[in-house]
């Protein structure tokens, strides 16, 4: 994995308020990102660092291997961000705001018109262009916040609370976009909505108060979390497999297949599956199928930021974060 | 240069999108107009008289036009949270503050260019004396960069349009009223704040067609320091 974001032991404090606690994560090229957390657990703070906008009161933050402490400009002009409001001069038309954008950010002149065609036909904004800012609806001003975004071709693109304020149509359509940007540069999405970090991304921040609780694929936060569950399919009945499972291991749903198939749904509660997989053959039991279930990311998020998940699992290092000062 | 231009030429056509800049313009010349015809129309002044109270009338309305327009600047952009653009974007601190001013600094010297009719009225009508006019615009020009400077600042720092239009207001008229602290002051602090007069010690001389070197000095000086602040003022909200 090529690593184009990495931060150590960062830290931010408003005054008295630590807004990040030590927070350190390496993030590869092309991986989409979501940034979870309660309010004022810092998501909104780690991104306006990233974006250069905010210089943090300890640690280290480079992209693409630039430091931000080294040269901040350069870092800036590798990332694009769309804060949670666009920011749009409303007096301005779509294209000539984009124009401004692209410029400020070191697009050449001559380049401008085929870079806005090309990311406003991405954004779905092609039709816009001759409209003043002011007057588009909120989709569409989010759709020209992440243009402005795009356009100097960024390494990074920061999107905080990118679906916030949009109709279920447009959540759909953001959803979609957001995906997409995902493989050519590596993608941060904060948002509150589980769901929408559900169906984008690849990996996951957990941030609560100020501190990384854990960072790793849905999965691994499910380990994390002390949560892993596994799919089993077995010749014989539920009842007979679920009587031959190790101690701990909890059968949360059981179906019978027909043709002498049943399927459980077990939770490994911190057992591994090749225990599970051991007990179930050495008692006879035929295994036609064992696989993870993709975790429900809200009790695995509950789950972590109620504490108890991290410590079962010895903390985030486990999923390829690091955190504490 | 580039940055600092395209972020001037975006301040200047934002202040004229509106109904804003060009109330300030009306403003200016409806005031110009006002005083004209009040202190020189029908009066049997010389025209070096009339050309004098038109710089010194001008100065004020200019003055005014400087603290209205940047009030805006950076408060604004903060209200509407564009900030964010300027301060994310590559462009370096020094070029944003700079980008904002030439743009606020530009469309002060609009209102400016736009009042000119009454000296050309002075030449069609009167005896122009061209050296008084050129030093009175240069006067005027001089002292417009000390209070778009000043404005820029207060933007900056304020946390609303209106608490910049007030601090800009307050400084600008301090700037115009050292004198009066001056003469109750002692030595050598009454020099001092001679010195700092914009009105009586670096534009009068201007308006009657003296130019005065210190002024060629104190302007440029007292307007890069309200710009280096405005810098200082933006990078300390990166650390806040």
């Amino acid at each position: 994995m090529t690593v184009i974001v990495r931060t150590d032991r960062l830290r931010k404090s408003y005054g008295a308020v630590t807004a990040l606690a030590g927070v350190g994560f390496e993030c590869g090229a092309g991986e989409v990102v979501g940034v979870l957390g309660l309010n004022g657990a810092g998501k909104s703070t780690l991104l306006r660092i990233l974006a250069g906008e905010l210089l943090p009161s300890g640690g280290s933050v480079s992209i693409g291997g630039v430091e931000l402490g080294d040269d901040s400009r350069a870092m800036r002009s590798r990332v694009g961000y769309l804060p949670e409001e666009p920011p749009l001069y409303r007096e301005m038309r779509v294209r000539d705001y984009l124009g401004f954008v692209g410029a400020l950010n070191g697009v050449a002149r001559n380049e401008l018109p085929d870079r806005i065609a090309v990311v406003a036909e991405r954004v779905h904004v092609d039709g816009q262009l001759d409209r003043v800012v002011g007057e588009l609806s909120m989709g569409y001003r989010k759709r020209v916040g992440i243009a402005q975004a795009l356009l100097h071709e960024p390494d990074v693109v920061l999107l905080d609370e990118a679906v916030s304020s949009l109709d279920p149509a447009e959540i759909v359509g953001m959803r979609e976009l957001v995906r997409s940007l995902g493989g050519r540069r590596t993608v941060f999405t904060s948002s509150h909505h589980l769901r929408e970090v559900h169906e984008t991304c690849d990996s996951i921040l957990v941030l609560h108060e100020g501190e990384l609780l854990a960072h790793g694929s849905q999965e691994e936060l499910g380990v994390l979390a002390g949560r892993e569950r596994v799919e089993v399919e077995v010749r014989g009945t539920a009842a007979e497999a679920a009587g031959r499972l190790p101690a701990g291991v909890e059968v949360v749903h059981s179906a019978e297949l027909g043709d002498d198939v049943s399927v459980l749904t077990l939770d490994l509660a911190g057992a591994e599956r090749e225990e599970v997989a051991a007990a179930l053959v050495g008692a006879g039991v035929g295994i036609r199928r064992l696989e993870p279930v993709r975790s429900d990311l809200e009790r695995v998020f509950l789950d972590l930021v109620r504490g108890d998940g991290a410590a079962q699992a010895g903390g985030p290092s486990q999923a390829g974060g690091e955190s504490g000062p | 240069m580039s940055t600092v231009l395209l972020i001037a030429r975006r301040e200047l056509r934002a202040v004229f999108a509106g109904l804003y800049g060009w109330a300030i313009l009306a403003l200016v010349l409806m005031l110009d107009g006002l005083f004209f015809n009040a202190w020189t129309l029908g009066t049997q002044r010389p025209s070096s008289e009339v050309l004098s109270l038109f710089f010194y009338t001008n100065f004020g309305v200019t003055m005014a036009a400087a603290v209205f327009v940047t009030m805006r600047s950076f408060a604004a952009e903060r209200e509407q949270r564009t900030l964010v653009l300027l301060l994310t974007s590559p462009a370096g601190d020094w070029q944003v503050v700079l980008g904002k001013y030439l743009g606020a600094l530009g469309f002060v010297l609009c209102t400016v260019v736009a009042a000119a009719y009454i000296p050309v009225m002075v030449w069609l009508k009167g005896n122009l004396e061209w050296g008084q006019a050129a030093a009175g615009y240069l006067g005027i020009a001089l002292a417009a960069a000390v209070c778009t400077a000043i404005g820029v600042f207060c933007s900056a720092t304020a946390p609303n349009q209106l608490a910049a239009g007030v601090a800009a207001g307050f400084l600008v008229t301090l700037q115009v009223l050292f004198w009066l602290l001056s003469g109750i002051s002692e030595p050598p602090l009454d020099g001092v704040f001679a010195a700092m007069d914009l009105y009586r010690e670096h534009f009068e001389p201007f308006q009657d067609g003296a130019v005065h070197l210190k002024t060629l000095v104190y302007a440029p000086t007292v307007s890069f320091l309200f710009l280096l602040l405005s810098v200082r003022v933006l990078q300390a909200r990166r650390w806040r």
